[in-house]
């Protein structure tokens, strides 16, 4: 990769700068089997577990950052667009690596897991929004040969407002995606090597920069092949293990069928369980305990305070010094005013109550939705409830992927328009290859844990639920509820990012595998986390410093401005990392909402119909993003709380994540109005007829 | 801003967006909308899995496959007799 590839057209040298990319990576790839299986041996001889981890995370972010330092570059078409010599292949591996972050790798399954079908709305999302992509946008943003998706609004629409928009846009979407990246960081590597947290992401952190930081696309992009072959091997090992060790059939996909008929039956042992009865009715009485405090607030947190200074001061005087200092600790625990108080026991409330359901609050794996249509109205309510989240997420989540930022550039660094299309096909094959498996690992896991994990006493539990609640206690949490020493399902509490770092555990492989599958997560997650970063640099060089504010002409001084800002983005993201976010999922579904809303419309309508203008766009834009906005944040987030008191009751049933399924319709009827009420625009129009024609010419380079 | 295409020639005549990708789109639509609206009359099983399992599951994911190769090859087609540039590979 260190050669500096031959320009698009000189067939011959092109050519041989594919044989060799061919080579190295298969090279790369014996390397990569050969490690795994002298580490496997090693394991077998008794090499000490720490060794082996240590290998396993020092080793693949050497080989990132040689491969980096190897096409580090400050030629601009290689730092923006890597040269625009990316053959389809590697570029579906790459857009593989960039597309897979953490929340395909490690979130996804764990959703699976825990929804059941409702998380299959990933599944579909997440690769259908890949048609949209090959259909109406990959092609002809290739064809426009620009720089940045900003770029492509500002050419397409004119003035600099659109550009702004789609910067501000692109910016915050991934700041937000890379913040999810950097928390899957900091888990696998404070597992991995014992750092803490906050040292695991810096760690992480220092990787990720190398490459994007010296390289810019260039160096990403071949990194990023490298990572996506880690990534998918660790996965599907991952999956066969189980499908062979639960049924022995070798195609995971084959063996789901078997898989489930089991989990289903396992599942209505359990629910006939009279245990997890006992369990269903302890966190049933929680849960009415906090409705209870619920319907005074200002009285119940009196009492609590009443009761709970008395218990100090009890203990103080009995001088029994560490029961004192509990309950003094309990005592500040305790909300500070009346607001806080509705907010912590309202979410109190509803976790008890969740973990009250049937089989600890998860739906059986068979089942498509909670509640049944044909039921009382309770419960034909769960239902349709439960049937427009899956489909507005479903919608949200393609409709986003299609206007994703960072996915979005790597269209614009194949040589032809051609291999634009073609690089869709690969990359949709090399992403299907994953989402097609995380079904079937999801499965397995419930298949382990409802045979082998529930039902073991509480003496005897596997070594991993201990190691993992001592890390991360929020996220893995047993407790004998009922008091019988015996695991029930309803006691166990796993937190689903963290299910697949903990599978090979579950599934008692060798540790090496462990490493394997923590080194496939890291993988993800750097790769996805240097395309985000680069592509927001990116965005504030070029259509901020460049476009937008003309301060330096020379391509060069673009790069040197992208380095920057690159740095500074990055150390934004830890920051907000540090603030210990929610969970992978919850971070990254508004960012696909805010993009359905905002950018899709936005280039699809910019490429589908010719009559929308300047003004049309900013309006469309602008509405799209408040819709939005003003949806999810009316219902969740700390504003609601602040400004509203409580949140609003969903609309349709509609999830506030799912928010762009307004957004996108606002954007685009918005759009369509006030374009038809403003004048044409014949410069645009005819940009886009060239943009349509069916030739490799180039309309409008900058 | 002004595409420098030499190519003057009404493109009016060809319609856009072509039928074959409003026909890909009608697939895209009814497979990714038709078996989550229906999960719960679509009961039977495909390779042991309720129907819209399967196909969240595997199906559509391998249908979505299909259509973006599709397009990509039909794309391909009349590029080719058009194209001027030679560099169309």
């Amino acid at each position: 990769m260190a050669t500096e590839p031959a320009a698009p057209g000189a067939d011959a040298a092109q050519g041989g700068w594919r044989a060799a990319l061919r080579r190295r990576y298969a090279l790369y790839l014996l390397a990569l089997a050969a490690f795994t299986a002298v580490m496997l041996v090693l394991e077998g001889v008794g090499l000490p577990r720490a060794w082996i981890a240590s290998l396993f995370r020092l080793l693949p972010v050497v080989l990132y950052a040689s491969i980096g330092w190897a096409c580090r570059t400050s030629n601009p078409m290689q730092f923006f667009v890597a040269g625009r010599s990316v053959p389809a292949v590697y570029n579906g591996m790459a857009i593989g690596a960039d597309w897979m972050s953490v929340a395909s790798y490690m979130g996804l399954t764990g959703l699976l897991y825990t929804l059941g079908y409702g998380g299959m709305a990933f599944v579909l999302g997440w690769t259908g929004g890949f048609c949209l992509i090959a259909f109406f946008i990959a092609p002809y943003l290739r064809k426009a040969g620009l720089f940045t998706i900003p770029d492509f609004l500002g050419m397409r629409y004119g003035g600099w407002l659109p550009r702004l928009i789609g910067l501000l846009v692109t910016s915050i979407c991934s700041l937000m995606y890379v913040v999810a990246q950097i928390y899957g960081i900091g888990l696998i590597t404070s597992r991995l090597t014992g750092f803490g947290f906050e040292m695991g992401i810096f760690v992480g952190l220092g990787g990720m920069l190398v490459c994007s930081f010296v390289g810019g696309m260039r160096a990403v992009t071949w990194t990023q092949v490298s990572q996506y072959l880690i990534l998918l091997i660790a996965f599907i090992v991952l999956a066969v293990w189980f499908a062979v060790k639960q049924t022995g059939i070798w195609v995971p996909q084959m063996a789901m069928g078997e898989q489930l008929q089991q989990v289903t039956q396992r599942e209505r042992e359990l629910m006939a369980d009279p245990r997890e009865q006992q369990v269903i009715a302890h966190y049933r009485s929680e849960a009415d305990r906090y409705a209870e405090r619920l319907r005074d607030v200002d009285a119940s947190l009196a009492q609590e305070r009443r009761a709970a200074s008395k218990q100090v001061e009890a203990l103080t005087q009995s001088e029994n010094l560490s029961e004192a200092r509990a309950a003094r600790k309990a005592l500040q625990a305790l909300p500070k005013d009346a607001p806080t108080a509705r907010e912590e026991w309202t979410r109190a409330r509803d976790n008890m109550a969740a973990r009250a359901q049937p089989l600890g609050g998860m739906l059986p794996q068979g089942q498509a939705f909670g509640g049944d249509p044909r039921g009382d109205a309770a419960e034909q309510e769960r239902f349709q409830a439960s049937r427009t989240e899956f489909l507005t997420l479903m919608f949200c989540l393609m409709a986003g992927t299609a206007g994703m930022p960072h996915l979005l550039v790597r269209f614009y660094t194949t040589p032809t328009v051609r291999e634009a299309r073609q690089s869709v096909t690969w990359a949709l094959l090399f992403i299907v290859l994953l989402y097609i498996s995380a079904p079937s690992l999801a499965l397995s896991l419930k298949h382990e844990v409802l045979h082998a994990v529930v039902g073991l006493r509480f003496d005897d539990l596997p070594r991993w639920i201990s190691e993992w609640s001592k890390l991360y206690p929020s996220l893995v949490s047993v407790q004998d509820v009922n008091g019988d020493g015996v695991l029930q399902l309803g006691e166990l509490r796993i937190g689903s990012d963290l299910l697949v770092l903990a599978a090979p555990e579950i599934g008692g492989m060798p540790f090496v595998l462990s490493c394997l599958v923590a080194a496939g997560g890291l993988a993800a997650a750097l790769s996805t986390a240097d395309g985000l970063l680069l592509t927001t640099a990116n965005a504030l060089s070029h259509d901020l410093f460049f476009k937008m504010l003309q301060r330096d002409t020379r391509l060069t001084a673009q790069v040197a401005f992208s380095k920057v800002a690159l740095l500074l983005v990055a150390l934004v993201a830890a920051y907000i990392t540090l603030q210990r976010p929610t969970g992978i999922v919850s971070l990254i579904v508004p960012v696909f909402s805010i993009a359905a809303a905002t950018i899709f419309p936005a280039l699809l309508l910019g490429v589908v119909w010719r009559r929308a203008n300047h003004w049309g766009i900013v309006a469309g834009m602008s509405a799209g993003a408040l819709t939005t906005l003003l949806y999810m944040l009316s219902r969740v987030g700390p504003l609601h709380w602040a400004v509203l008191g409580s949140p609003q009751p969903r609309w349709l049933h509609i999830p506030p994540e799912a928010a762009g399924v307004l957004g996108l319709p606002a954007a685009l009827l918005v759009a369509v109005l006030v374009s038809l009420l403003t004048p044409r625009d014949r410069d645009a129009e005819a940009w886009v007829a060239a943009l349509r024609r069916p030739r490799q010419t180039q309309p409008g380079v900058a | 801003m002004q595409p420098h295409d030499d190519d003057q020639g009404d493109d009016s005549a060809r319609t856009f967006p072509s039928p074959l990708t409003l026909a890909l789109t009608a697939a895209w639509a009814l497979v990714t909308f038709v078996p989550p609206l229906f999960a719960h009359e679509l009961r039977f099983e495909v390779f042991g899995l309720p129907f819209a399992l399967w196909v969240a599951a595997q199906g559509a994911p391998i249908v979505y496959l299909l259509l973006v190769w599709v397009c990509e090859r039909r794309a391909d087609r009349p590029q080719r007799m058009h194209a001027t540039d030679p560099d169309g590979h």
